[in-house]
């Protein structure tokens, strides 16, 4: 039994668009998942069915087996939480503490027990100097990690992050990367995240799904996936940088192995430089 | 408009004896001094009163390190609400008195009366000192502190979920405000520009107004939405930690309301029984 399953599911925004097109998408337990596609592709829409936000036009969305009714809706929101793309959507109360404490307050917690949880919660992102603060005077990556806090505090066992690195410079870029590999390491949380960001795919997911106008056109391991450069710019993607530069020696006759993180391309290119064995 | 929302926060978070008490306290003080004022007769007996109560305001105010030109500032910025209310009394009767002296008579006949001028005095005596304290709690106090305070001491959960959002999101459409104007200034327009012709600066604005109506809209949409995903249901609230006040804070409480309380029952005793 899968984590979430999508079974054909098809969603139609009002005036007849399309968003949705009979997606089947799966996320087994502690995995690492990347949606990536162009805009418009379809990816915020899709997770919205994950927590039954959006309900289907057609097809199915099952969680942990069943499907989402409004008896389970609020068990299914504690279950997979949702941190969006813009944190101001997502942070609305007037200092973090209280808003990272929204959640749990919802779960019917008690006292001692939301101080605790947002007192985790904070820590786990790194943030617990901030708990006093006002939104408005965080930067867009500490409102980032406020958001995801305060999602975090429900203790979810799936956090589906919308475009988690938009508006983040590359050493936030580079935290939220060690800390979504943490989550799932550390507390055997399962990820799905959608991104633009192609470089980041590889340092961070197992499995990727490529969505194009509402439909998944491909689906695979990283190195199944970044072998396909002429699929990934027929969806106005391409492959990273690492991978493109060492497939480029590779055809020069520079006998180096196909890397896609940053660690793997290293050794690769010592190897081949005689650096190392 | 939307500089002064900002200015205020910033006077808030400025450090000061005043400034570091309990937002409960302040609010007590400031509440109990109003009720105090609204609760003394319509007489004279209100100049004492509240002279008092201003030399109150004026000795906290010197403890806040703020400059008293942010007070008078803040203090005229009302003067279009009140002010006008107070200056209409002069010219109506009202029913603390049973006679009246025409001092002026203006034509369509319009007369003002002493008596009424005496009322308008009392009103202004009452309306100075009360929006005196209203300021201070506003310049010390940082608005979810207030919120805070305000829930730790009752308000109903609902209130304080709505004021907390409504606190939360003036400031994100203060930044958006902050935002359009740059670049209307980027673009080099300016809703005063003569050379520019009247009907186009209109609707120039218009669009401008009608963009903050669009933007709220969905943005209310948005975060109704990330409120779903994170369990909001009926029984929501605005999750309060416990925070006892300390001695000093219980003790300046204790002798404020005393100072209230006794300073406009001195007053009323004393007028009762010269009468």
């Amino acid at each position: 039994m899968h984590l979430i399953e999508t079974r054909d599911l098809c969603y139609v925004y009002p005036g007849n668009v399309t968003a949705l097109d009979h997606i089947n998408f799966i996320v087994p337990r502690n995995a690492r998942i990347a949606v990536i596609g162009s805009n418009g592709a379809g990816k915020s829409t899709l997770f919205k069915h994950f927590n039954g936000i959006f309900k289907p036009t057609s097809g199915s969305v099952l969680v942990r087996g069943e499907p989402i009714t409004k008896q389970n809706q609020r068990e299914i929101r504690k279950f997979v939480g949702i941190v969006f793309q813009n944190p101001d959507d997502q942070i609305f109360s007037p200092t973090v503490e209280q808003d990272v404490a929204f959640g749990p307050t919802n779960l019917g917690l008690d006292a001692e027990t939301i101080e605790h949880r947002v007192h985790e919660a904070l820590h786990i992102v790194g943030i617990e100097h901030l708990a006093k603060r006002v939104p408005h005077h965080l930067s867009g990556g500490e409102k980032k990690r406020v958001a995801i806090a305060g999602v975090i505090a429900m203790e979810p066992e799936v956090l589906v992050l919308d475009e988690p690195t938009a508006g983040l410079d590359p050493r936030g870029v580079a935290d939220l990367s060690t800390f979504i590999n943490s989550l799932s390491a550390k507390y055997g949380m399962t990820v799905v995240f959608s991104t633009h960001d192609v470089a980041l795919v590889p340092e961070v997911a197992d499995y990727i799904y490529v969505m194009d106008r509402g439909r998944i056109v491909a689906s695979g391991t990283t190195s199944e996936i970044f072998v396909q450069p002429d699929m990934l710019k027929s969806v106005r993607l391409d492959v990273p940088v690492l991978p493109r530069l060492l497939k480029a020696l590779q055809d020069n006759g520079v006998e180096v192995s196909m890397a896609y993180t940053y660690s793997g391309a290293e050794k690769s290119l010592l190897r081949a430089f005689g650096k190392r064995s | 408009m939307i500089e002064t929302l900002f200015q205020i926060e910033r006077d808030a978070y400025k450090d000061s004896p005043v400034h570091r008490l309990d937002a409960r306290v302040k609010i007590v003080i400031a509440f109990a001094a109003i009720i105090a004022l609204v609760a003394v007769p319509y007489s004279t007996m209100i100049y004492s009163v509240g002279a008092i109560f201003f030399l109150f305001f004026c000795l906290l105010w010197a403890c806040t390190r703020l400059s008293p030109v942010i007070y008078v500032k803040r203090a005229l910025a009302i003067i279009p609400l009140w002010g006008v209310i107070i200056f209409f009394q002069i010219f109506l009767k009202n029913k603390y008195y049973t006679t009246y002296d025409v001092v002026m008579s203006l034509p369509f006949g319009i007369n003002i009366y002493a008596q009424s001028i005496e009322f308008a005095f009392i009103l202004l005596v009452k309306f100075v000192v009360c929006i005196s304290f209203i300021i201070l709690l506003s310049s010390t106090t940082k608005i979810q502190d207030i919120l805070e305070g305000g829930a730790r001491m009752g308000l109903p959960a609902e209130f304080a979920l709505a004021l907390g959002m409504m606190i939360r999101y003036l400031f994100v459409f203060g930044y958006m405000l902050r935002k359009i104007n740059e670049s209307l200034k980027t673009k080099c327009f300016d809703a005063f520009d003569r050379h520019l012709p009247y009907r186009y600066r209109l609707r120039q604005l218009g669009y401008t107004i009608g963009t903050m109506f669009i933007r709220s809209y969905e943005q209310g949409e948005r975060v109704y939405t990330s409120m779903l995903c994170r369990g909001y249901g009926r029984e929501s609230y605005l999750f309060v930690s416990r925070k006892p006040l300390k001695n000093t804070e219980w003790a300046f409480l204790g002798c404020s309301m005393l100072f209230i309380i006794a300073v406009p029952i001195t007053f009323w005793v004393t007028a009762t029984r010269l009468i």
